[in-house]
């Protein structure tokens, strides 16, 4: 065995090695370079360009990504489903460091919040559809400040088991609640209005609309967290990720900002909730388990916690592999068990892990810095020159 | 009133159950400062082994075969996985234990397929008997005796052994104990090993239609869970706190039970766990963390 010393040289060397590799060039390297060479507005017509072809998707179809035995563009809104909860999600695990074991419980609040207002099989008043999606956002977002109040001044080890218990609680209430109706469930669930050739264009069996409103929640979502994370309020999340104490000591209110980063996650997770329920027209008990609660851990650590994008790619990916791929379809929660460990033994930082760049005027110093060396550079060879 | 005492015997019994469950988790979060999610899991394959062997080779060697095997898996989670990440954060630890209780749980309802709910509790299950004029169900006695042996011989050998000294030694400080000449890689095998071991038992009487309910082994991962909020109430650092966590747990699932409804007897547990936490963050008998930044 190796001595202490060697251990805590050993770790010291492996934290190193983690923040090293974050900077060193990885595979896309090259994407990396030509993506930071392009100036704003053609960064955002690339981004621009991306966004058209994946609106096309549904109706492309291509035949590489095409599902075999499954409506393309239904995969595709479950892939946009799991990547909105993972981007969620992703704001309390991944952005501030609080692993968050019952996000299902979110999840299922918003799916009840658009049934119970829109279905047909409920007592309660009739609102439309659209406006269960902010309603949503409301009731989990005031879920999270409740579950949050009590639960965020406990240390990270408490605080999973405690989200573990409210995703069961949850599940729980929607079975024995007489008026969320358990097993029996909620059906024809209401859906945005809209017509085309006298045919309502929201339907539980046409994907390709459904699709292309949760990509525009996924762009509005987006960014606005975008936004988000280049204020004071990323900045404080990033401080609490890296070191609660520490942060604490440099005066962030780190209650204050887990709870907002708890209440923003949740408010994401009931919004995927009531566009999910939304989009399959039914509503009941068992959609809410623990394992897919879990699914949605592996969807934000297999694409990078802390890193948007890559938790959303992971989230898509994780829709994904099992209805390409029919054969592992029954075997989805062991393939995804089998990556988790993998993924924590050899690459904790996920497929594309976060890079903590300088925040708010990141690139305009990068920028400053790449001209001082070309400068340096400059004058070093005129030196040299004369 | 006999009722009432009725449901505290029958509390106590699957609180003794869910103690053994927490002490093993406590146990093992001590040792390697990692949340065990793979817990219900170790339960899981104790009594998978334990009920593929029982045709065989009957119940008593069937028992003693499954805690071993559950025993062996807490060591090779450890040995195999955890050991050769000691650098990762602890939630990644956690993570990791995750994936494995997703691997273990998804394997072993394969295996078990939807044939009969299988049953581990033979020489107790389904037999009532009289305690001081009360009729109780056997498993529940059962339990609370086999549990308080065991827990008992755990504090001696806690208190007494110098593997206890090592284990409180450890936890106490890993790098002053390491330089102390105390192998520390031992500890922690030995550590999920005990843990291990604990599940095995503890499967023995969650498998049962007394405890378990009409589904037996296949809802034991499920009936497991409880030992979260059970270690939780206890204090995650404290051995003895996850056994009144566990009895707390029990108490109050067998009391709502009874009084309220069945379905409200889970949410009571993490209702009390809320209370539990709101009045004391680190749990009844934790210790509040102090980090030095």
């Amino acid at each position: 065995m190796t001595s202490p010393i060697e251990d805590v040289a050993a770790s010291q060397a492996h934290a190193d090695e983690q923040a090293e590799e974050t900077r060193k060039p990885t595979r896309f390297a090259g994407l990396q370079r030509w993506w930071n060479g392009l100036a704003r507005p053609q960064q955002w017509l690339v981004l621009g360009l991306v966004a058209v072809l994946l609106y096309a998707l549904p109706l492309l179809n291509p035949p590489l990504l095409t599902t075999p035995g499954y409506d393309f563009p239904i995969v595709l809104c479950d892939m946009a489903r799991f990547a909105l909860v993972a981007l969620g999600l992703n704001v309390v695990v991944g952005q501030a460091g609080l692993l968050d074991l019952g996000y299902i419980g979110f999840f299922a609040v918003g799916s009840y919040v658009a049934a119970l207002w829109t279905s047909t099989d409920s007592t309660m008043v009739k609102i439309p559809y659209l406006a269960t999606l902010p309603l949503a956002m409301i009731v989990t977002g005031f879920v999270g400040v409740v579950l949050g109040l009590p639960t965020l001044r406990l240390r990270g080890d408490y605080l999973a088991i405690v989200t573990l218990g409210f995703g069961e609680i949850i599940r729980l209430l929607a079975t024995i609640i007489p008026a969320l109706k358990g097993n029996t469930g909620f059906q024809n669930i209401g859906s945005p209005p809209g017509a085309w050739n006298g045919k309502p264009v929201f339907t539980i069996t046409n994907g390709t609309p459904w699709f292309w409103l949760f990509l525009t929640v996924i762009i509005v979502v987006t960014l606005l967290l975008g936004n988000l994370e280049r204020s004071r309020v990323g900045r404080a999340w990033i401080a609490i990720r890296e070191d609660e104490d520490a942060a604490e000591v440099m005066g962030v209110p780190t209650f204050k900002f887990k709870l907002w980063a708890f209440t923003i996650g949740a408010a994401i997770g009931g919004l995927s909730g009531a566009l999910f329920a939304g989009q399959i027209g039914f509503v009941n008990n068992q959609k809410f388990d623990v394992a897919t609660s879990m699914l949605f851990i592996a969807a934000v650590v297999m694409g990078g916690a802390g890193n948007k994008f890559g938790a959303m790619i992971g989230g898509a990916i994780v829709a994904y592999l099992p209805y390409r791929f029919g054969f592992i379809a029954d075997k989805k929660y062991l393939i995804f068990g089998v990556v988790l460990v993998m993924l924590m033994i050899f690459r904790p930082q996920g497929l594309f892990g976060a890079r903590n760049h300088l925040l708010a005027y990141g690139r305009s110093i990068k920028r400053q810095a790449a001209r001082l060396r070309r400068d340096a550079r400059g004058d070093a060879a005129l030196k040299e020159g004369a | 009133m006999s009722t009432f005492l009725q449901v505290i015997v029958n509390g106590l019994g699957q609180g003794a159950v869910f103690a053994l469950l927490a002490l093993g988790f406590v146990i093992i979060y001590k040792a390697t400062e990692t949340i065990n999610f793979a817990h219900g899991s170790l339960v899981l394959i104790g009594g998978y082994v334990a009920f593929a062997v029982k045709p065989h080779l009957g119940w008593l060697v069937a028992a003693l075969v499954g805690v071993l095997v559950a025993a062996i898996a807490g060591l090779l989670i450890e040995r195999v996985l955890l050991a050769h990440s000691r650098n990762a954060s602890p939630d990644s630890l956690a993570i990791l234990t995750i994936g494995v209780d997703v691997i273990i749980l998804t394997e072993v309802t394969r295996r078990l397929g939807t044939a009969a709910a299988p049953f581990l509790g033979d020489p107790y299950d389904n037999k009532a008997m009289q305690l001081l004029g009360l009729t109780v169900s056997r498993t529940y006695v059962v339990a609370l005796v086999v549990a308080a042996i065991l827990i008992g011989l755990f504090f001696l050998a806690f208190r007494y052994t110098s593997w206890g000294l090592e284990m409180r030694a450890q936890s106490e400080n890993r790098e002053a104990s390491a330089l102390m000449g105390i192998r520390s890689w031992r500890v922690t095998a030995s550590a999920w090993a005990v843990g291990g071991a604990l599940a095995g038992i503890a499967v023995l009487f969650l498998a049962t239609n007394d405890i378990g309910g009409g589904s037996g082994l296949l809802s034991s991962h499920t009936v497991a869970f409880a030992a979260f909020p059970a270690a939780i109430i206890g204090g995650l650092t404290s051995p003895g706190g996850s056994v009144v966590g566990g009895l707390v747990v029990g108490l109050a699932n067998a009391i709502a039970a009874q009084y309220v409804s069945l379905d409200f007897a889970n949410v009571a547990v993490y209702l009390v766990m809320l209370v539990v936490l709101l009045a004391r963050p680190a749990g009844l008998f934790g210790k509040v963390e102090q980090l030095r930044v």
